[in-house]
């Protein structure tokens, strides 16, 4: 055991003298979990894990349409997404927007309502803020979107509404020229006739916007949702998780959906599956600097080296993890809260199932470049199936079925559910113990394929 | 001791090894000289137990040898060819590794590393990454590293390919102290004349067989030789070869005008050679008189040059 560990300290000494491929490794799940938590924002009250969109709106018209769109904007649903601030001094609001205060300036010019309505063209002014990048893309999608919803209502309902705004002119000032209840049925039913006939196209949706609370069903959930699944799969897929186990708040305080969470164990699991080549790809480097040969040759023999790469990867890959939830936690990402006894058999299951991987790679390549195709070809393949890359539950139900068989799958499940669920050991025990399978029959076959390797014979 | 007896290695058709035998005794030096390919490696190979032999036995102190006997093992100490070191480690770290695999530890082990590298003359560079050193100061660590344990034998396999003249006397002076200290050390290489200078007893291996054995002075005996004679001088060819004529003990190796190459054997052989030639009445400037390379008997047994 002594000359085990005196191999182990050896070569976690030569990579402290050389860290750079390490560090790189290290560096990049954090780099890309920040890049692409940073873009949609670490956490929000919205719910949807994007940051409230503050708009800024200058009207112009103050008539009939400009009216239904600021009372539109102002429904519950919409303002938790996005934060409409009506100005009424354009040069204000510009000066906002040159303060960053917004992600956008929309302005409705003069006349846009009697404009749209006589069919004259109109333009809206979008102003975007120049120091967001994903924000105000997002403001003038729906902006394009609002210029179809407008040219489209206009088209069909142009004479009602034209009517509508002229028999209600004038009634802000002088009520008495409120319609009475025969012309507000006749402009009822001349709307009615303008919809009748394209009624088909319209009912039932294609698409069917539903909402759900957080109470019925977590963001979790609806992250790992595919297109085919009803709000009624979902609630009822909600409750088969949850159990009777109340979601504790270790995902985030109060509640609010932490994208990195989510995102650092997608990201550091395809790492740490590279990082188990690290230490396992020792073999070959020192079987051609001869310092394996050697070490065949001194008392410790083929099985205490063997013994000592495979703990090595192993010290290597925990120790990567270890590293990654301490910066993990420093940078507010994952809650300190989360369990200990759960993570740490989950980190175990998951390095135990990234060394067993390496071994059995290391056990059929016998030259860098077999074994860097064959890691390679293997690791991407299994974080692209296994929900590195994207939820799995985004990808076609074929694609879906393969996850399973992938140690990302079960890396992530595991560790989402102590990082983002707040779950507890006993309920990670299923992944973790699929990752430490994996990892004891990699191992087992790496093992018996290099010693048999070695036993046949090194020359010195 | 090493004792090898009738030692096989097969690669299928392929004779590696093909039943040789010799034995080493304690404080000797023992080289096996043979080209690229004679299986000098194979046979070092499996006295360190590293390769398994088809058939045969050896016997390292008495015990026999085998990839799994870690007690014969920790008596041994291996120099493979190549410089097999951590390269991001320093000579110390090196040194403190490898004498932990044989189980030294605590003060005798940093005791015993400090006496190697003042042996192998790294003392002052001893914290320095090994990565910094010239290929000389490598090869001396990686003997230093076979060493560091005290081995009651030392397999060393081509130490000293490829370093400069100054590392390699280095490397043969420590050498050549562990073998006074008791140490039995085998010695592979394709260098004729170190073999010579550093040898007790040699044995000449091609195609896996040992074709000769003995010591230097013996295995140049095996081959008939006495001295080979250089005369220089104002003659041609035919006058010399006309003043040859009836010598017995002499035998041409190369002639030409103004030079002939000749072999002599026989004791006083070379005067009698020189008085004929002078009372013949040859113009001789000039003689040179060595006694026969080790590179003539290998080309005499093997019917071929070393470096083919």
């Amino acid at each position: 055991m002594l000359s085990i560990a005196l191999m182990v300290a050896k070569d976690l000494r030569r990579r402290l003298r050389a860290p750079v491929g390490l560090i790189v490794m290290l560096i990049f799940p954090l780099v890309f979990a920040g890049m692409v938590g940073m873009a949609f924002g670490p956490s929000s009250g919205s719910g949807s894990g994007l940051p409230v969109v503050t708009i800024l709106m200058v009207d112009h018209d103050e008539d009939l349409l400009s009216g239904v769109l600021q009372n539109a904007t102002g429904n519950e649903e919409f303002s938790r997404q996005f934060d409409m601030v009506w100005i009424e001094e354009e040069d204000e609001a510009r000066l906002m927007m040159e303060n960053g205060e917004a992600s956008a300036l929309l302005i409705l010019p003069e006349n846009f309502t009697s404009d749209l309505l006589d069919g004259k063209p109109v333009t809206l002014v979008l102003i975007k803020n120049p120091a967001q990048s994903i924000l105000p893309q997002v403001v003038e999608e729906m902006a394009g979107l609002l210029g179809v919803f407008l040219d489209t209502s206009v088209r069909i309902l142009g004479e009602p509404l034209l009517a509508i705004s002229e028999t209600f002119e004038g009634v802000e000032d002088d009520s008495s020229l409120f319609p009475d209840n025969q012309v507000l049925v006749a402009l009822t039913l001349q709307a009615a006739a303008r919809i009748r006939p394209i009624s088909r196209y319209v009912f039932p949706p294609a698409m069917v916007f539903d909402t759900v609370s957080e109470d019925d069903v977590t963001l979790a959930t609806l992250l790992e949702a595919s297109p085919a699944d009803t709000v009624d799969d979902l609630r009822s897929r909600q409750a088969a998780l949850a159990g009777d186990e109340e979601l504790s708040d270790a995902a985030g305080d109060d509640d609010e959906f932490n994208i990195f969470a989510v995102l650092l164990p997608m990201v550091s699991l395809m790492s740490i599956l590279f990082m188990g080549d690290n230490g396992m790809r020792d073999l070959l480097a020192e079987e051609k600097a001869g310092t394996l040969t050697r070490q065949f040759a001194s008392p410790a023999g083929v099985g205490r080296v063997l013994a000592g790469k495979i703990i090595l990867t192993l010290v290597i890959c925990c120790a990567a993890m270890l590293i990654l939830a301490v910066v993990g936690m420093a940078l507010g990402w994952i809650s300190t809260s989360i369990s200990l006894v759960g993570s740490v058999l989950q980190v175990g299951a998951i390095a135990l199932a990234a060394t067993g991987m390496s071994s059995f790679i290391y056990g059929f390549a016998r030259t860098d470049r077999a074994a860097a195709t064959f890691q390679s070809a293997l690791v991407m393949g299994m974080s692209m199936l296994g929900g590195s890359m994207v939820p799995y539950r985004q990808m076609p139900a074929f694609l879906q079925a393969v996850a399973p068989y992938t140690i990302n799958y079960w890396g992530i499940r595991g560790l989402t559910d102590l990082t983002f669920r707040g779950l507890g050991a006993a309920d990670v025990l299923q992944e973790a113990g699929v990752l430490l399978l994996i990892g004891a029959l990699g191992i087992t076959v790496g093992w018996w394929r290099l010693s048999r390797r070695y036993a046949l014979g090194t020359k010195a | 001791m090493i004792r090898v007896d009738d030692l096989r290695k097969n690669y299928g058709q392929n004779k590696a090894v093909d039943g040789i035998s010799f034995h080493a005794g304690t404080g000797e030096i023992f080289g096996l000289l043979g080209p690229n390919g004679a299986g000098k490696t194979t046979t070092i190979s499996i006295i360190s137990g590293l390769l398994e032999a088809t058939s045969g036995t050896v016997m390292v102190n008495g015990q026999a040898m085998s990839p799994t006997a870690s007690t014969v093992k920790k008596s041994m100490g291996v120099v493979p060819q190549e410089t097999a070191l951590y390269e991001e480690l320093t000579a110390r770290e090196n040194l403190r590794f490898w004498g932990g695999l044989y189980d030294m530890s605590g003060a005798r082990l940093r005791e015993r590393v400090g006496e190697v590298l003042a042996l192998i003359g790294l003392s002052d560079r001893a914290d320095d990454a090994v990565k910094t050193y010239s290929g000389g100061m490598k090869r001396r660590l990686n003997l230093g590293l076979g060493l560091i344990h005290e081995p009651q034998v030392l397999l060393l396999d081509e130490p000293t390919v490829g370093v400069d003249p100054q590392a390699r006397l280095s490397i043969l002076d420590v050498i050549r102290a562990a073998a006074r200290k008791g140490t039995t050390v085998l010695y592979t290489t394709h260098y004729m004349q170190e073999a010579e200078e550093l040898c007790h007893r040699l044995a000449i291996l091609d195609h896996g067989k040992i074709l000769a054995e003995g010591t230097v002075d013996e295995l140049k005996k095996m081959v008939g030789e006495g001295e080979i004679v250089t005369v220089r001088g104002n003659f041609t060819a035919q006058q010399m070869h006309r003043a040859l004529e009836g010598h017995p003990h002499v035998r041409t190796v190369s002639l030409e005008d103004r030079q002939a190459v000749l072999a002599v054997t026989g004791d006083g052989g070379s005067a009698r050679l020189l008085q004929d030639l002078l009372g013949q009445a040859l113009e001789v400037d000039g003689v040179n008189v060595r006694p026969p390379s080790l590179e003539q008997v290998f080309i005499k047994l093997t019917g071929r040059d070393l470096r083919d």
